[in-house]
């Protein structure tokens, strides 16, 4: 009795890294080609057809990956660079590194800026900012592309705004117990790692800002 | 008439891959043809991005054919030469022709001549 042919399937994680990097207009097309020529290769040896596919998958991977993603992983970089830069120079102008580390400071400052830009703008306008600031695939809406640049902006202004008002409350409170100056100085602390918290969201909401800005708007 | 901008090496021969291929040219068929032709070994992807470019100046369309079993369920991306990209074929060729003209293989110094020199 004659069997059918059973598909063979392609090393599952080169298909999943290929298929990440590769610019959705051309997802279907290459990885078929892949596919098909996995399949022809696979009937001759199937550890060659293996090895083949993992080294073309994982070199066009690479190509794609940078033609495609570039710019936004410059972008992710960049800003996790500034960041962990700002942790080194705090860990070296202090005993501890955990003096400059709040959670309810920056709890503090996030969630109400993103509320505020979220109520500015929409909840499509936090997803297509944060889609925008990461991907490279293009949205064709001039709507969606102001949308999201607005809550970038309000974002990053806010941000700015509400550190500058935990610095108000640290003082007020500081002001109410001015009999027990001990308190003084943990209060004025926590409320300056606020406004650092904001400045620093501010500069990453500028820079994604200015990416969508760079990207849709200098055209 | 405006004279047709010159092809690249490589995208000459995609473009006359896609032309021998004709109703049969997508990406995999283009790399075996290169492969078994003119012993040219290029990835999957060089061919793509190249296609882009020609698909960008418009010397070729593309359509999405039907998903087959071989291909995992995904459908081919068929090219097809447009008028712009036979003119500028035959212009290349024209040009070639020309610029070959009057030259022996034998004529042509070799590099251990032309180093003397």
């Amino acid at each position: 009795m004659h069997k059918p042919a059973i598909q063979q399937q392609s090393p599952r994680i080169a298909r999943a890294i290929l298929s990440f990097c590769l610019p959705t207009n051309l997802r279907e097309a290459v990885l078929g080609d892949f596919e098909e020529e996995f399949s022809r290769k696979h009937r001759h040896s199937p550890i060659k057809a293996k090895l083949w596919y993992y080294a073309h998958a994982l070199h066009n991977s690479a190509v794609f990956c940078y033609h495609e993603r570039g710019k936004p992983m410059v972008f992710l970089i960049s800003a996790v660079f500034f960041i962990l830069w700002t942790i080194l120079i705090a860990a070296l102008s202090s005993h501890s590194l955990w003096d400059f580390i709040n959670i309810p400071s920056a709890a503090y400052i996030l969630p109400p800026a993103l509320a505020l830009a979220i109520g500015s703008t929409s909840l499509q306008a936090l997803k297509d900012s944060a889609y925008l600031s990461c991907n490279d695939t293009d949205i064709n809406d001039p709507y969606r592309i102001a949308q999201a640049r607005l809550f970038l902006q309000v974002a990053a202004k806010h941000s700015l705004t509400i550190g500058a008002l935990a610095v108000l409350l640290g003082w007020i409170s500081m002001g109410l117990n001015i009999e027990d100056w001990s308190q003084a100085g943990p209060a004025l602390a926590v409320s300056l790692l606020a406004l650092m918290y904001g400045i620093i969201m501010k500069i990453v909401f500028d820079t994604a800002e200015k990416r969508i800005e760079g990207k849709y708007c200098a055209q | 008439m405006r004279t047709p901008k010159p092809l690249g090496e490589f995208e000459l021969q995609i473009l006359l891959a896609t032309a021998h291929l004709r109703d049969e040219a997508y990406g995999a068929s283009i790399r075996n043809h290169l492969k078994q032709t003119i012993n040219r070994d290029v990835s999957i992807g060089a061919i793509y991005t190249t296609l882009e470019r020609l698909e960008k100046k418009n010397l070729v369309s593309s359509r999405m054919g039907e998903p087959t079993a071989e291909r995992g369920g995904r459908a081919k991306k068929l090219i097809s030469l447009s008028a712009e990209g036979k003119k500028s074929l035959c212009h290349t060729k024209t040009s070639l022709d020309k610029l070959w003209r009057g030259i022996e293989l034998s004529d042509i110094p070799s590099i251990e001549v032309s180093a003397h020199a």
